[in-house]
């Protein structure tokens, strides 16, 4: 396929070359220890202790050689600017969300029902608390599983691993759920929901995690046009009050899901089909398939695969990082094309 | 009901995903890595390994992406290595143009070689290391990688017909550079 040249002299002179390149070419080979320093400068942390799940404000020291180090410098700078507009972004009532999120889940108010929207809209003012959250995103479910939380078409999409058992993941969401549904709500932000289920083995029926993301698969099906409706489930799921403590007595049955999911709002359809475990394959196979995204993209991170990770733009996100959630505003650059559901 | 998932089966999961990203990647590597190595050295570079170590990292670091556009690997690559010569030739690049050493010397490793042949390549390699950077590029991804307009252009980052231009630029320019030195090795 070589180019047609003007003229002679041209073609010439180009096949002389490529001769002298070839030949000169041949005479560097590969490096021995080439694979040896590829290894050494990635530094891929021991697989052993990679799945000691999870690990929020748990960084190990990095080591990092020469070339992630300037990297680490660029993004410490972009932080330190994301600090400043994290105030004007969220606001003076961006830091309470911890009494929120216990508040909302346990209250399971009727006046959060989200089919009546005039008078979710109406009393937000007399419930504080549902002015962080107003009822306005709806979910969906993917083929994968993958169950996208929205209002309308916003610029930046982030993709969020969690395990609904991980007590690291509730802990994430006192901290940043209610600025994430704030955001959502305004129209600002999707979030793609990927549960993974590596702590099922930790949980008294063993299946929890699993279960617990089919109920989340259920209601986003049934109920994710009704504003609001997943957002709360989810929500109740990672929140102090519902969340089954790791290695405790009980859990929460299929019944008990379907029972927290009417007190979030969620139709008698919904209820029913969670209560029957109608997600459970769904549930396994998409856990599955997030768990292998999540390692892939955490593959190169000190930390390794674990919950919560939040991924932009194929990356993950520090978020142990101050100012990582206003930094996804500052750098979102159509982040729509990135969704490979 | 569903079939209890236990830890360890969690964990063998994740080994055998993680097993198949590095084995797909060591073959890529082994395929690869000579030749990027090459062309970082044909391009001029100071540490050619360097350069190609650091184009593999980048491309491991977006390796699950990568797979997934499918067959670009080899020019995202080459793109890669391109792209970390230039940066670092525009430091280099002053030093270059005042240090009186033919880079040639470190290109070609063997002046024993003294056959025809050979003395006739490294005039055309030292020629090339006169052009400047793009026309260089031009022609190394033309004539040793072989690539078709339309890659060059997704490696060198610019249009075809700019790829065009560089090429018939880089080969007036490799001319008029064998024409001065024949004519001075006359004169001599």
């Amino acid at each position: 396929m070589r180019n047609r040249h003007r003229n002679y002299d041209d073609e010439a002179v180009g096949r002389r070359l490529a001769d002298a390149l070839h030949a000169d070419a041949a005479r560097v080979g590969k490096p021995e220890d080439a694979w040896a320093r590829f290894e050494q400068q990635l530094e891929i942390p021991d697989t052993a202790d990679r799945y000691d799940l999870p690990a929020l404000g748990r960084t190990r020291p990095s080591q990092q050689s020469a070339w992630r180090l300037a990297l680490a410098t660029v993004a410490t700078v972009a932080a330190v600017v994301g600090i400043a507009s994290a105030a004007v972004t969220l606001g003076p009532d961006g830091a309470d969300s911890t009494h929120q999120i216990a508040s909302v889940a346990s209250a399971a108010a009727p006046q959060v029902r989200p089919d009546s929207k005039e008078t979710a809209a109406g009393s937000a003012g007399v419930v504080s608390d549902i002015a962080a959250d107003p009822p306005r995103s709806t979910a969906t479910v993917g083929s994968s599983g993958v169950i996208r939380v929205a209002n309308g078409n916003p610029s930046v999409l982030v993709s969020i691993f969690e395990d609904p058992l991980s007590p690291q993941c509730a802990e994430f969401q006192q901290r940043y759920g209610a600025h994430i549904r704030q955001q959502i709500a305004q129209g600002k932000l999707a979030v793609r929901y990927r549960m993974v289920d590596f702590l099922n083995a930790q949980s008294p029926s063993g299946t929890y995690s699993t279960r617990a993301y089919a109920a989340m698969i259920t209601v986003a099906k049934h109920d994710g046009d009704m504003p609001g409706v997943f957002s709360a489930f989810h929500l109740a799921l990672l929140s102090a009050t519902h969340q089954p403590e790791v290695g405790s007595a009980s859990d929460l049955s299929n019944d008990d899901l379907a029972r927290l999911a009417e007190s979030v709002g969620a139709s008698q359809v919904a209820q029913e089909a969670i209560a029957r475990g109608e997600a459970l394959k769904l549930a396994r196979e998409g856990a599955r398939a997030n768990s292998k995204a999540l390692i892939e993209v955490t593959s190169r991170l000190e930390r390794g695969p674990a919950v919560p990770t939040v991924i932009k733009d194929g990356k993950a996100i520090s978020t142990t990082q101050s100012g990582w959630f206003a930094e996804l505003f500052m750098l979102g650059i159509d982040a729509t094309t990135n969704d490979n559901d | 009901m569903i079939r209890s998932t236990c830890a360890s089966d969690a964990a063998s999961l994740h080994e055998q995903a993680r097993a198949d990203i590095d084995a797909s990647f060591r073959t890529l590597f082994d395929e690869q890595f000579v030749t990027i190595l090459r062309l970082a050295r044909f391009l001029g570079a100071g540490d050619p390994e360097d350069v190609a170590q650091e184009t593999f990292a980048r491309a491991y670091e977006r390796w699950p992406a990568l797979t997934s556009t499918g067959g670009r690997l080899e020019r995202y690559l080459q793109a890669t290595a391109t792209n970390l010569v230039r940066s670092q030739g525009r430091h280099e690049s002053v030093e270059r143009r005042y240090v009186d050493v033919p880079v040639s010397a470190a290109v070609v490793a063997s002046a024993e070689a003294t056959a025809l042949e050979d003395v006739s390549n490294e005039a055309f390699l030292a020629a090339l290391n006169q052009l400047s950077l793009r026309h260089r590029e031009a022609l190394v991804l033309r004539f040793w990688l072989d690539l078709s307009e339309k890659q060059m252009a997704s490696v060198m980052g610019c249009s075809i017909g700019s790829v065009k231009s560089h090429v018939s630029r880089g080969l007036s320019g490799l001319r008029a550079c064998l024409r001065s030195e024949n004519e001075l090795r006359h004169r001599l």
